[in-house]
Formats: C-alpha cells, structure tokens, sequence
C-alpha cells in the first residue's frame, strides 16, 4: 500500500471516529449513549468490566466493577452509587481511578445513568434492590439479606453489683437472590460467672418488594440452642419482618416474631418490634439517630414487658462498609433492670476488607 | 477667556491622562526591566520511546497512525533539551501576585500540551479536553489537594487553582496511561519552560541576585545563582545528564 493512500485511510478513520463520537450534544445522550462516552473505556462496552488480558486491565491494581453480576448491582443503594459517580471512587474508599462526574454531567443525567447501570444484569429484577436496604438497628431484625460479621454487645448494670454483658459473634451470608442464612454465638458473663450462653442459626428470605411502594417483606426463622442451661429447651423463633421507606431521610423496620419453646408451645411470647430512622445526609459516613419500641407478651397473659431504645449508628469507613451502632434500652414496664446499653459493630464483608477505603 | 480656560483645562487633562497611562505604575517595576536567558543541555541517556497507544483507537486515529513518542526526554542531535522548568526559587524582593491569565493543559491527541507547565499559587489552571474521546484528569500532590474529574466530551474545560508551592504534581489520565504531565505549582510568575532547543527566557526581573532551579521530571534539579542588571539579559546553562 502507498504511503500516501495510507495516510489518507488513516485520516479517514480518524474523522469516522471524531464525526460518530460528537454526534450527538451531551445535553441530548440518552444513558445507553452516555454510558458508551462516559464509563464503557474502563467497565467495558456491555458494563461487563474489562477483558482480563487487555492492557488497560493491567494498568488497574483494583479491577474496573462489572455491572453485569446482579448481586453486585443490586445490594447497594442507587444513592451511593450516584455519590461515586458524582465524587469519584476515593471520597466513597473505592478505586481512586474512578473520576468524578460532577463537572461533566448534571445531576438528571447522574439519575439517568444509575438507572441503566442498574437495569444492566439479566436476572436484575429477581434480587431485591438496594434502595430497600435499611440502617440495621438494634433490636429489631432486618428485612434485607445481607453479608455481614458483627460483634454485638448488651451490657446490663445490676444494683448487686453482678452486672451482664452479653457478647455475641454473628455472621450471615447471602444465598441466591433473596436468601440469607446466619449463626450466631453468643457468651455472657455475669458477676464471676462467664459461659457460651446460646447458639443461634436463622434463615430468612425475601418473599416480596416493591421499589415504587419501597416496601420489602421477608419471612424467616431461628432456632435458639442454649449451651449453659442444660434444662433450658431450645426455642423455636419464626418471623415477619418489613422495611419501608417513608421519605427521602426515613425509614421503618418492624418485625413481628413469636419466641416458641420446643418442650411447651403453649409457653411462648409474641413479640413486635419497630423502628424509625431519620437519614439527614446521603454519605454513608454520617450518623443516623433512631427509635426502636419493642413489645413482648406472653402467650399466658401475664406481664409483657415494653422498652424503648433511642440510638445512633454511624458508618465508620468512607464507604460506610464498617459501621458502629449504639443504643440505650430503657424499660417502659417495671423491669430488673434501670437500662441497658446495647451497641454492636459492623462490617459488611461483601464491600471490601474491614481496612479498605478509611 | 472663557474659552481659553476650556481650552487649558482640555490640555491639561489630556496631559493627565497621558501621564496616568504612560508612567510606569510603580518604582518596582519601573527598574523590573531585566532578564534571564540560556539553554539546557544534556548529555547521554536513553531516548524516548513509542508509545502504544492500542488501547484506545480514537488516539490511533488522531495521529493519522504515525509513531508517536513519550515526552520524558526531549532532547535534540546538539544535546539540547526540551521540557525542563526554569524558576526563580529565591532573591525576589516582593512577594509577587498571581496573574490575571490562567495557564491552559490542553489534552489533544491522547497527550497532555504541554507536557510541563507551571501556574503560580492562586492563578488559574484550564484543563481542556480538545479530544473527541473520555480522558480523567488526575492529579496526585502531595502538598495541594488530590483530584480526579472525568472530561468525556470535546472541547470540556475545567478549572483548578492551588494553594501550595510544589515542584511539581503529576497529571495523568488513567483510561489512557501513557499519558503524562507535571503541573508545578510555583510562589511567583518568573518561571519558563525550555524549549525545543533548550532555550528558556524569564523576563521583568529587577536587578539583584536570584537563585534559579531547573527541575526535569526524571533528571532531577540544578542550582544556579544569577546576577540581573537593568535592561540587561543575563546569561545561565543548565546541564543534566542522562543514565
């Protein structure tokens, strides 16, 4: 081929490029054609992430996401993936290769964009959406499956100086699109006395949502071994739990369970649980207060118990994937006890190692 | 007589005027009238190599395919070097006010124009994108504050200033990671960058004596302490060399 041919075939392709890629005004892109201009270089032109032997894939120590995995996709919030698109990865303890957005799309556009990375996964309607993924709170058990290790502690002063602390080590795991089974252990110490107390191992599963109504119901059930008390029967816990979004900054969680001991039915507790958080900022590293009510009564009649429990809980890491959360329970009823402090620790293991993004 | 005065009133006016806009504005710069000239040479070292730019076609394409090589070491056959920035560290009298004008990084053709610049604490930098593809704009200091904004389409201009001298703070754009710009961050105006055949000229200095750095991204910096004379060019070389 003549040098000469070669060159103009060579600035035709250039112009082919130059001409196909500002075709259209920014302002006019619909997200498929933004996403082509703005995030397929590094997530590749179907969201898939980026061919393992490219040569840009070796220039990343941490990979580009693929928007195709639907777990992936679905478990966080569009929210927080509209903050790393608006302020990069690094403000949120992801990849600090992921610009930001801010100055080059607006806010409808950021929108639109979420929109479609989050349409991208075949299978994206059978996981439950993030949106629907609330604040964990203290007591009550949440709605949305999750990958989690928590340390979780309740200490409880007594007036004869034997006070309780009761600490349990809790981890869940996510199974298919909507399950999640968990175990927890749990060891109290009690004046001079310190044993494994419980064994707890829990199911539940997602049985239906709604992003439009931003309602997640799940159902689930726990078996309560004890360890200490050899006379103690194992307790049979099934439930109802619910998470809704009451506004942009508010949210609810309930759950209805009945504590069902195996040697006598009959002897059992229904309890209800509900909480209320307000959000006051989308950064994952804030502190959101709630109240929490919980009821418990026995099947019998005889005297339930009520207490409240104002709280807070604050995403500790940039990203909020490492969280603290603590709470005080105060009786309503007339109970042994003045108060309890309960708190617990969070890492959401699917977000990263506990010590990225701080 | 009435017309007379109108007349000398006019005149002397005028003659305001003209003396506002004629005289220099100040006792510094009426003597700022020297100058620094030379060249940076270089000796040795391994030339630059081509860049492989496969991973995005649009940058092939803006370069009608030619070879295209890395701007590390731009020297030519006498040994002269490109790309070196020359600036005044220290012998500054007063304490000079960033300038009106911004400095411009321009990204064309998957590589950052110019591959040095310099801006003064508090003066403008423009970053353009003259480029019809996405580049991110990353910058890594150590003393200023980091960035990393995305420009995805043509002709985007952002806007950055910064607040600490730093010699000086690397560009680079990740989907593209060939390419590469340092951005130094100087306490006043009297800087250049070397040329093509290693000139550099910094002028409106007052006389007295000035330490001068010459700083190259791979080769290091010199040192060198010059005297300035009014309405005079002072002359300097720099030498750097290579592995």
């Amino acid at each position: 081929v003549p040098r000469a041919s070669k060159e103009i075939f060579n600035v035709g392709l250039a112009l082919v490029f130059c001409v196909a890629a500002s075709a259209q005004e920014p302002a006019e892109m619909d997200p498929a054609a933004l996403y082509a201009r703005a995030c397929a270089a590094c997530h590749g032109a179907d969201g898939g992430g980026l061919a393992p032997d490219s040569a840009l894939a070796a220039s990343f120590d941490r990979q580009p996401a693929s928007f195709l995995d639907p777990l992936f996709n679905s478990r966080e919030p569009a929210g927080d993936w509209r903050l790393v698109v608006q302020h990069g990865g690094k403000r949120l303890g992801l990849s600090d290769k992921m610009p930001a957005y801010d100055e080059a799309l607006s806010e409808a556009q950021i929108e639109a964009l979420v929109g479609y990375l989050k349409s991208l996964p075949p299978e994206a309607a059978r996981y439950p959406p993030g949106d629907l993924n609330l604040t964990r709170p203290i007591a009550t058990t949440k709605a949305f499956p999750e990958d989690e290790a928590l340390i979780i502690n309740r200490w409880e002063p007594r007036d004869d100086g034997a006070d309780a602390l009761l600490t349990t080590l809790y981890y869940a795991r996510r199974f298919g699109p909507r399950g999640h089974a968990e175990v927890k252990l749990t060891h109290e110490s009690k004046g001079s006395e310190s044993f494994l107390e419980e064994l707890e191992v829990e199911y539940k599963h997602v049985v239906a949502y709604s992003l439009e109504r931003r309602i997640l119901h799940a159902v689930g059930a726990e078996i309560a071994v004890p360890l200490e008390d050899d006379d103690a029967p194992e307790v049979l816990i099934p439930y109802y739990a619910v998470a809704k979004v009451l506004a942009p900054s508010a949210t609810f969680q309930g759950q209805l369970r009945a504590k069902l001991p195996t040697d006598d039915l009959g002897d059992g507790v229904a309890e209800l649980r509900g909480v209320v958080h307000w959000l006051p900022s989308e950064w994952p590293r804030s502190v959101t207060p709630g109240v929490e009510l919980t009821l418990a009564e026995p099947f019998s009649g005889g005297s339930g118990v009520a207490t409240l429990i104002p709280q807070l809980y604050a995403g500790l890491s940039k990203g909020g994937h490492v969280a603290f959360a603590v709470g005080v329970e105060i009786p309503l009823t007339d109970e042994a006890y003045d108060y309890r402090v309960r708190s617990f620790l969070l890492w959401d293991i699917a977000d990263g190692p506990f010590w990225q993004g701080w | 007589v009435l017309r007379r005065l109108l007349a000398l009133n006019a005149l002397l006016a005028a003659a305001l005027a003209a003396g506002l806009f004629l005289s220099p504005p100040g006792p510094t710069r009426a003597l700022a009238t020297g100058s620094i000239q030379g060249t940076v040479r270089y000796t040795d070292g391994d030339p630059d190599r081509p860049i492989p730019m496969e991973a995005d076609p649009i940058c092939i394409g803006l370069h009608s395919g030619e070879e295209v090589l890395t701007e590390t070491i731009v020297a030519d056959r006498q040994g002269r070097l490109a790309n070196v920035l020359v600036y005044v560290k220290d012998g500054l009298a007063a304490k000079p006010v960033p300038p009106e004008e911004p400095v411009v990084l321009d990204q064309q053709g998957c590589l950052y124009k110019p591959h040095v610049a310099a801006v003064m604490v508090g003066q403008r930098l423009v970053i353009r994108n003259s480029d019809p593809t996405l580049h991110n704009v990353h910058a890594r200091p150590t003393a200023n504050e980091e960035f990393n904004f995305a420009q995805p389409f043509q002709d985007m201009e952002s806007e950055r200033t910064f607040a600490e001298v730093e010699v000086a703070i690397p560009f680079r754009c990740d989907i593209h990671p060939w390419m590469s710009s340092y951005v130094a961050v100087l306490p006043s105006p009297f800087f250049a960058v070397s040329a093509a055949d290693g000139s550099f000229s910094i002028a409106g200095l007052a006389p007295g004596d000035y330490t001068l750095e010459a700083w190259h991204e791979e080769l290091g910096s010199r040192a060198a302490v010059v005297t300035v004379e009014a309405g005079k060019a002072a002359a300097t070389e720099f030498s750097f060399v290579g592995d």
